[in-house]
């Protein structure tokens, strides 16, 4: 099987604008794909080869939620974007506090006002959320960061606030920054990947951490998508988990990202490996 | 005349039908239609208004109905002269312009400004809303227009409200039209729901579940606007909170379009009506037309002896009491709207519509819901 296999029949994200949202730039615009990874020590980092996608490409990669009652689909990767007063009601209060944005009680209100935001237009967010701003600098082919600080590269958890040892899960990822940012994933689900690796007579990990590394060591040149985010535009992940990664090369200024992650994950991506994909096959 | 009519609140004068846009949604059936008012018609509008017991209290002139800024400045300069003219001492007249804003220009900014005139622009937020329903002629959208003309009246520092339709659509956007708002300086809005009536046969608010989005739009609103420093004043809002505090239960705050000759509509022939503004040009199988009568051939106590006014009237006033013995929103609304009453039910010896169930009896919940009790931010953040 090659790396990027059987796309018509494997389960795979599809990205879609999500319901109740209107966002002007075209996924023609905004995908990218590039030729796959490469190792830097224990991470696995995206090659920086990004080539605008093609329409038949495109059209198998998007998918449509225009309808004021859909849903955004677990096997669906939704465009967001939160409103202006939102993103600068956060650089107010972080410039008026001054210091690195954690996850002190400073963000809270406004972070709370995000969350209503999302509550309101009717996206999957689980009952308890967390929330937290990364800053990176320009440069970066990874942006995810571990507990001790150190890059991750490639993984499923958005780093160190919501790490699968925390039960957390990545929900959406939102450019809070005033310049255009990156945000690479993986369009297949872990199932995908752990079907692939039984395909080559690999077993599959039973970490998510292991299976990320396992399936770029057995399929090195598996392409990734690159997504562009225009400031206040967001990605929101499937709960099946979606391997990920920030970007920030070629930037000028400081990426910031506002991660929402799931307190009590309704599915981790380490549950999903041990489930069969046919609910997401029975999605529309 | 009777004591009964009036006061004269509004004197709503189209001096032409003609539009320069044709928004989708327009219940004006004749805005192609480039005809415009007589200088003799509009002194006989004002002299006719002075003769009459209309006027105790100062009144506000509202130039709509068609695009006003279709005809020029110099137009509105005679205009308001014979206006002033006609005008009693203490009883001064007020001049609005309802506007598409797509042809705020210089000129105009500066009439504005001399006579203090109040402007209200029509626009229904950000690209995706409003050039959905506000089309140029071609079918083109409308909002690089408008705010061009809203950045003409921000650069000559002149105060507007903004007038936005909501449609069906526009229910999951609140943040997003707040959000164009604080952008475009806007400090007051009024929101119109879209209504059938005339040409316009449906509305998108009409599926079942529009009350309850209805509400879940307004709540979240008002949170926005409560929120913000200084607040964004809300029409819809101000008028249900005063509602709420002064009404008493048997006896509904009035309703201005349904108090015979509160509001006086007359088009650029010099026909008049009253009630509802919207009704003047519309047809009626029951009525053969809502016009009462003519400036140029009668009075508006004439008028007021009409057949077809007592006709309407009495129909209007058969309406509201229906309201009061079957509504248990009547207390914040005083019966409705008698056009909506019309157009949704064929008559106006009717009870509720589209624009009860949403613009009094949801709005009224909001409301209610918001002064029991402070809104409590459930943040659900770790």
């Amino acid at each position: 099987m090659s790396a990027d296999g059987d796309a018509a029949a494997e389960p795979s994200y599809r990205f879609a604008v999500a319901p109740r949202f209107s966002i002007s730039r075209p996924f023609e615009a905004r995908l990218e794909r590039n030729g796959g990874i490469r190792f830097d020590g224990e991470r696995v980092e995206p090659q920086s080869d990004w080539r605008p996608l093609g329409a038949t490409e495109i059209a198998s990669l998007v998918s449509d939620v225009s309808s004021r009652d859909a849903v955004l689909w677990a096997t669906q990767l939704g465009l967001v974007q939160v409103p202006e007063h939102l993103r600068t009601a956060w650089w107010v209060e972080a410039e008026r506090s001054g210091g690195p944005p954690g996850t002190d009680g400073r963000f809270e209100g406004i972070f709370s006002k995000v969350v209503e935001f999302f509550r309101f237009k009717r996206l999957p967010l689980p009952e308890r959320v967390s929330l937290r701003v990364s800053v990176s600098v320009p440069g970066l082919s990874s942006t995810r960061v571990g507990p001790a600080g150190a890059l991750q590269g490639l993984g499923f958890g958005d780093g160190e606030q919501t790490t699968a040892a925390k039960g957390g899960q990545p929900v959406a990822c939102i450019n809070l920054g005033d310049e255009t940012g990156f945000v690479v994933v993986l369009e297949l689900p872990p199932a995908t990947l752990a079907r692939r690796l039984e395909a080559a007579r690999e077993m599959a990990p039973h970490t998510p951490a292991a299976l990320v590394r396992r399936y770029f060591e057995v399929f090195p040149g598996q392409s990734l998508l690159r997504v562009r985010l225009d400031p206040g535009e967001g990605l929101w992940f499937s709960p099946l988990g979606v391997i990920h990664d920030g970007w920030t090369e070629g930037k000028r200024d400081l990426d910031v990202m506002l991660h929402i992650g799931a307190e009590t994950p309704t599915l981790a991506p380490a549950e999903s490996l041990s489930r069969p994909m046919a609910n997401v096959h029975d999605l529309p | 005349m009777s004591a009964r009519l009036g006061p004269l609140d509004l004197l709503v004068i189209q001096p032409t039908p003609f539009c320069n846009l044709d928004c989708s949604y327009c219940y004006l059936p004749d805005r192609a239609n480039k005809r415009r008012i007589a200088e003799a018609t509009l002194e006989r509008i004002f002299q006719r208004v002075t003769e009459s017991d209309l006027v105790t209290r100062p009144y506000t002139v509202v130039w709509h109905a068609g695009e006003p800024l279709v005809l020029p400045p110099t137009f509105y300069e005679r205009a308001f002269a014979l206006a002033a003219r006609y005008s009693r001492p203490g009883l001064e007249v007020t001049h609005s312009f309802q506007t598409n804003g797509t042809l705020v220009d210089a000129a105009f900014c500066d009439l504005i400004r001399r006579h203090d005139v109040r402007i209200g622009v029509s626009v229904d937020g950000p690209a995706f809303l409003n050039d959905a329903r506000r089309k140029t002629r071609a079918g083109k959208g409308t909002l690089a227009r408008v705010l061009s003309g809203i950045e003409m009246l921000r650069r000559h520092e002149i105060p507007f409200h903004v007038i936005t339709v909501l449609t069906q659509e526009a229910l999951d956007y609140p943040d997003e039209l707040y959000a164009f708002y604080l952008e475009q300086g806007v400090a007051m809005v009024g929101f119109n729901v879209e209504e059938i009536e005339g040409p316009n046969k449906s509305s998108s608010l009409s599926a079942e579940d529009a009350a309850l989005r209805y509400q879940a739009f307004m709540s979240r609103f008002f949170d926005l606007a409560m929120g913000h420093q200084p607040e964004l004043k809300v029409r819809e809002f101000e008028s249900m909170i005063a509602a709420i505090l002064y009404a008493e239960p048997d006896r509904g705050l009035p309703s201005q379009e349904a108090a015979p000759f509160a509001i006086v509509s007359v088009d650029c022939e010099g026909n008049f009506s009253t009630f509802s503004p919207e009704l003047l040009g519309l047809e009626s199988a029951t009525y053969q037309g809502f016009a009462i009568g003519n400036v140029q051939r009668h009075s508006f106590a004439e008028a007021a002896e009409s057949p077809r006014y007592r006709s309407m009237a009495a129909d209007v006033e058969a309406g509201v009491s229906q309201c009061r013995a079957s509504c248990s929103y009547f207390a914040f609304c005083g019966g409705g709207a008698p056009a909506n009453k019309y157009f949704e039910n064929g008559s106006f010896n009717s009870t509720e519509t589209l624009f009860c169930r949403l613009h009094r009896q949801a709005l009224a919940e909001v409301m209610l819901s918001k002064m029991r009790r402070p809104e409590t931010l459930d943040s659900n953040v770790g």
